[in-house]
């Protein structure tokens, strides 16, 4: 059932989104011809309808990507708490695979996103020069050193260095599933205290939590700050030059774990109130 | 052993006001029967509907489908039709099937497309650009193709004219199972009269107030079901 939900979901608003793909990759050629008419002919400044132009592309590509996390949430809520709901909750399907599908749908849709993003960016800088050196040149003077970075740590510990690598996309993983999870259970618990106004008590909520993480956060790293430098000094001097490696590795499954453990308490939050409390208008 | 289709028993149910709508709600539905769940408004008729359909919980009581406790699994015997369109509204027609047929395995989508086409629905059309009846018409085809083992019809023929309300009523006689259930709320009851095998009078707070065979309380009363209505919850 999952592959059911999940096709249905990226299918809602599919067309929408390519449109906005579309256009911005489509457009992309163009704004690099413009961006180079104005960097070499900068000192004419003849055409400043150009610098509107490169401006509104930009402008597009910011609206591309707030509109493919907005179109996400807006499916959410429409599919879960408006009339379709009457049709999405009598499906025989589990409450935790809708719930699944929705995430894995927004985590494709926003990986697409980035990838267009990426792709219209380097096809922008690729065909505008600086300096008189096309910007691909620069690409790879500026990947080369860290790509020797990589190469180094791995002769010197492939572990240590999977591990790190690891962690990184753990953690980016983590971040994401955390922000859509978020949203979701603002949506859910505004729906299930106001059928009148859940978007109004969505946004309340929103900032309620921002105010509490952000007043929670000053101690939390504070208490994280003093318990790594506790266990810091334990370390024998024999181990120093392998105590940077493992006090940022500790940090940052330190910082993986309580993720995890937020994001499962969300999941679990946002379930219970599905399956007990929904408030259908 | 003869399992009922749906066994409801001890149900309370208040909404977040605190206004219990359902105190103590104890109903047995067998298979095989139409049956009308007729009360005034307010008495928790949808409100019992979505309990079964699994849209709400009950804060106390058990509801069984076909001998199974009320779950997710059992939305695959129940067929859903609620008072309100609850389609997204670009989809066309055609992929309303394909949703149908994807989730339910007992959709028949070859019934589904000659009701359409009786009723002069193209199946090219979105749904967005239909009239209200029309969508209503479109959702009842949709429900009744499936062969489910419990029809759930709340309020199906009063948004639409009266020939397509013909038509309907016509569809759920002609989808008579001996293995299934059709349970109609309306408040249009001379028009379901004629079709219905059993009913049951449901007064505030989901009181059972009459129930049985409708023919035979005819019989017993001399009264059509509409004047009994209008005796039993007179104003």
């Amino acid at each position: 059932m999952l592959k059911k939900c999940l096709k249905y979901d990226l299918l809602s608003f599919s067309r929408l989104f390519l449109l906005l793909a579309g256009t911005v990759l489509g457009l992309s050629p163009i704004a690099g011809l413009l961006l180079r008419i104005l960097i070499t002919r900068w000192e004419e400044m003849l055409f400043p309808w150009e610098i509107l132009l490169v401006m509104a592309y930009v402008f597009l590509i910011g609206i591309f990507i707030l509109a493919s996390a907005l179109l996400v949430y807006i499916r959410y809520y429409t599919h879960f708490f408006k009339d379709e709901g009457y049709l999405t909750f009598t499906l025989p399907v589990k409450r935790s695979t809708l719930l699944f599908s929705k995430i894995l749908s927004a985590v494709i849709y926003q990986t697409v996103a980035i990838a267009v993003v990426a792709v219209a960016v380097c096809i922008v800088l690729l065909i505008t020069p600086y300096n008189g050196e096309p910007y691909h040149t620069l690409f790879g003077a500026a990947f080369t050193p860290l790509l020797r970075r990589i190469g180094a740590a791995f002769a010197k510990n492939w572990f240590v260095a999977l591990l790190k690598g690891a962690v990184g996309i753990l953690l980016i993983i983590l971040i994401t599933l955390f922000n859509h999870l978020f949203y979701y259970l603002t949506m859910t618990m505004g729906s299930s205290i106001n059928r009148k106004h859940p978007l109004l008590f969505c946004v309340l909520l929103i900032y309620a939590f921002n105010t509490i993480l952000s007043l929670l956060s000053t101690p939390l790293l504070m208490m994280m700050t003093l318990w790594f430098s506790a266990v810091d000094t334990l370390y024998p001097l024999a181990l120093v030059g392998a105590r940077s490696e493992a006090t940022y590795l500790m940090i940052a499954f330190t910082v993986a774990a309580m993720l995890a453990l937020l994001c499962a308490a969300i999941w679990q939050w946002i379930l219970h109130l599905l399956e007990r409390r929904l408030n259908l208008a | 052993m003869n399992i009922p289709v749906l066994n409801c028993e001890n149900i309370y149910k208040s909404y977040q006001s605190g206004l219990p709508v359902l105190s103590g709600l104890n109903l047995t539905l067998p298979a095989g029967r139409i049956i009308g769940l007729l009360g005034p408004n307010g008495c928790g008729k949808s409100t019992l509907i979505k309990l079964i359909a699994g849209l709400l919980v009950p804060d106390r009581g058990n509801i069984t489908v076909c001998g199974q406790p009320r779950s997710e699994s059992t939305n695959a015997l129940i067929s859903y039709l609620p008072e309100r369109p609850y389609f997204q509204g670009n989809m066309r027609v055609v992929q309303l099937l394909d949703y149908f047929s994807d989730f339910y395995a007992d959709f028949d989508r070859s019934r589904a497309i000659a009701m359409l086409s009786d009723l002069g629905i193209a199946p090219d059309a979105r749904m967005r650009t239909l009239s209200k009846g029309t969508k209503e018409k479109v959702q009842l085809v949709l429900v009744m193709s499936r062969r489910a083992r419990l029809y759930l019809l709340d309020e199906p023929i009063a948004g639409v004219d009266p020939a397509a309300r013909d038509y309907i009523l016509k569809t759920i006689i002609g989808n008579y199972s001996p293995d299934a259930t059709v349970v109609l709320t309306t408040h249009l009851i001379t028009d379901i009269e004629p079709v219905l095998d059993d009913f049951v009078f449901m007064g505030h707070g989901g009181q059972i107030l009459l129930a049985g065979n409708a023919d035979e309380v005819r019989e017993a009363h001399q009264k059509s079901l509409n004047e009994l209505f209008r005796e039993v919850f007179r104003c």
